[in-house]
């Protein structure tokens, strides 16, 4: 009768039947781990194609716009270009533009005619811009100039969708929607970036709507709870620069964002 | 255990086992990014960061759960049992780096401190559907920080194996808390079977196998029963045990080795001091009980580990009557010198 074999691991020599075992086992292994990683590749849900200039500052020259986000609406062969700023992090614009107040004692108004420097991220047709350097992001002395709005009324709207962040959603992160990314949205909005309700077609986003209380102001904590996941949204809405803002009326604001079917849980 | 604290005592087969954990640790990453970098060119690196370690920790700790019961069904599967810590330490690795880098990607750089906000972001503790999954994820991590950190022999030594057994138990539970992390987290997210089919096909294996290996081993062991209260109780007869192997039997609630060698007959507690594996499926090898887990000794007399080692496990007095054994229900304390009998 052959010899059982006996491994013992601090010997140097391994019996024959135990080697063949562990090369065995390490060659399904490795073949199940690149299978997976083969076919976790070909089954992931399509990604956007959004795109952040990491590592590259750009230089914008347009009329700053504060309200209802800051934006820079650029001209360029007669046609006009609304870029929303978002700061630096998770935080909005406008630390960014108080510090340069701060630094330099002027005073930043609607429709100054200013050179923004920062990171440009986009997605579609949209671009927007980080202002990367702070307080520096303003190059120049701003002017002071009149600004001419393009606003258009929209009426009222119940929309379904997901509150969204932008500065994730339009490049900086990728994928920046659903349960992976809820938090970090959740995130982004306390710290200041607009909220945005995107609205899927098909299972993609195709239309934004800014989020605005009755006063026109962005919207914050309030809508924190329902962040990432699918509600219904009823507002008014306009077209402004572009973009377009639903603005929600707080005496209405259960009903505004009670949830979809989908998601039966209370703001 | 060493005699002195050393950080590893390195052997030819600890660095193959190493090697080759590397080359699959290597060979997976390289491939996760390739892969992504030729089908989804726009995906960012920190999302393809984040998958691939998360995915190898997960991958890495279906192999660790899957080799004991393996190990249960064919020995030859002690090859990849031996150098396990090292597979578990290195699976916490790749945990880290995907919460470490999604915590930095997720929560930092905001209005809030980074830690505190996986846990208060995101407040939907009541609900399954938008439960905060990344808490989970950072449990499991903790768990698995703890079973690193003290996997060491040092930290066995020191806690005593029982303690350090059930601290390393525990993977079960950071087993269960990440497939609750991938489910309502990753899985979320993804509209393909595919990824579904394959976490519930890896918890399915898992699971099936830690349950035949409980029947098997619930088979194997049938306890003496000894309803007179007798002093010595039938074990088995000698022919039973081949010559440098044991026999295992249950006396009085703990599983007791038989072995013969050499013509005679010893019996010892069947746990090693190191990890508490089965003496009783170890062999004599130069006069010594030799664990078949990482090659501990014992010597079958007095059940003490040869000097300069210091471990020792419980001896039992056994008589001998017409080929029959028969086995003291009261262990000796451990390392008590009991003469072997003889056979011829």
């Amino acid at each position: 009768m052959a010899k059982k074999e006996f491994y013992i691991g601090w010997q140097d020599d391994t019996p024959l039947g135990f080697a063949k075992t562990g090369r065995k086992f390490v060659v399904i292994a490795i073949s199940i781990a690149m299978g997976f990683a083969y076919f976790f590749t070909q089954s992931e849900r399509a990604f956007v194609d959004s795109y952040f200039d990491y590592g590259n500052l750009t230089e914008l020259q347009g009329q700053l716009v504060l309200d209802p986000v800051p934006a820079l609406i650029i001209y360029s062969d007669g046609k006009s270009e609304t870029v929303p700023l978002v700061g630096f992090g998770k935080y909005g614009a406008l630390p960014a533009l108080k510090a340069f107040e701060q630094k330099t004692g002027r005073t930043l108004n609607e429709g100054d005619k200013v050179t923004l420097r920062g990171t440009i991220f986009t997605y579609q047709d949209k671009r927007w811009m980080e202002l990367t350097e702070g307080n520096q992001s303003v190059i120049g002395v701003p002017e002071t100039s009149s600004l001419n709005r393009s606003i258009q009324d929209l009426g009222m709207l119940t929309l379904e969708g997901e509150i969204i962040d932008p500065k994730c959603f339009f490049g900086v992160m990728n994928p920046a929607d659903k349960a992976v990314h809820r938090s970090c949205a959740i995130r982004c909005i306390s710290g200041g970036i607009p909220a945005i309700l995107g609205i899927r077609e098909n299972g993609v986003f195709t239309d934004y709507y800014f989020l605005l209380d009755a006063t026109g102001a962005q919207v914050g904590n309030e809508i924190l709870p329902l962040v990432g996941i699918p509600v219904s949204v009823q507002g008014v809405a306009e077209s402004v620069d572009g973009w377009k803002t639903l603005k929600i009326m707080p005496e209405k604001t259960e009903i505004a964002l009670a949830l979809s079917k989908s998601a039966k849980v209370c703001l | 255990m060493s005699v002195a604290y050393t950080s590893i005592i390195w052997n030819k087969q600890k660095k193959r086992y190493d090697l080759a954990l590397a080359g699959f640790v290597i060979a997976f990453v390289a491939l996760f990014f390739s892969l992504h970098s030729i089908f989804h060119p726009t995906l960012t690196f920190e999302t393809v960061f984040i998958r691939a370690f998360g995915w190898l920790a997960l991958l890495l700790l279906h192999v660790i759960l899957v080799i004991g019961p393996l190990s249960r069904f064919n020995r030859h599967f002690l090859i990849v049992l031996y150098n396990r810590r090292h597979l578990g330490v290195t699976m916490f690795l790749m945990g880290l780096l995907h919460g470490g880098f999604s915590v930095m990607n997720f929560h930092s750089l905001g209005d809030t401190n980074p830690i505190k906000s996986v846990f208060l972001s995101n407040l939907r503790y009541n609900s399954i559907e938008f439960f905060p999954f990344q808490t989970l994820g950072f449990l499991a991590l903790v768990v698995l920080a703890l079973m690193a950190a003290s996997s060491h022999d040092f930290w066995l030594k020191n806690l005593g194996i029982k303690a350090w057994k059930g601290l390393h138990m525990l993977v079960y539970v950071a087993y269960g808390l990440l497939l609750m992390h991938v489910i309502l987290g990753a899985l979320q997210n993804e509209t393909s079977p595919f990824i579904y089919d394959f976490v519930l096909f890896g918890f399915l294996v898992v699971a099936s196998l830690h349950i035949a290996s409980a029947f098997k081993e619930r088979k194997a062991d049938r306890p003496i029963l000894n309803e007179k209260k007798l002093d010595f109780v039938y074990a088995c007869d000698v022919d039973e045990i081949p010559e440098d192997e044991a026999k295992i039997v249950t006396v009085s609630g703990e599983r007791v080795a038989i072995f013969k060698y050499d013509s005679k007959i010893s019996a010892v507690g069947n746990v090693c001091r190191h990890q508490g594996g089965p003496l009783g499926e170890g062999k004599i090898i130069d006069g010594c009980i030799t664990c078949p887990w990482h090659g501990y000794q014992y010597l079958p007399e007095n059940g003490q580990s040869p000097p300069p080692f210091t471990e020792k496990t419980e001896t039992y007095h056994l008589k001998l009557e017409e080929g029959q054994i028969f086995i003291n229900t009261e262990a000796n304390e451990p390392g008590t010198p009991v003469t072997p009998l003889s056979i011829d």
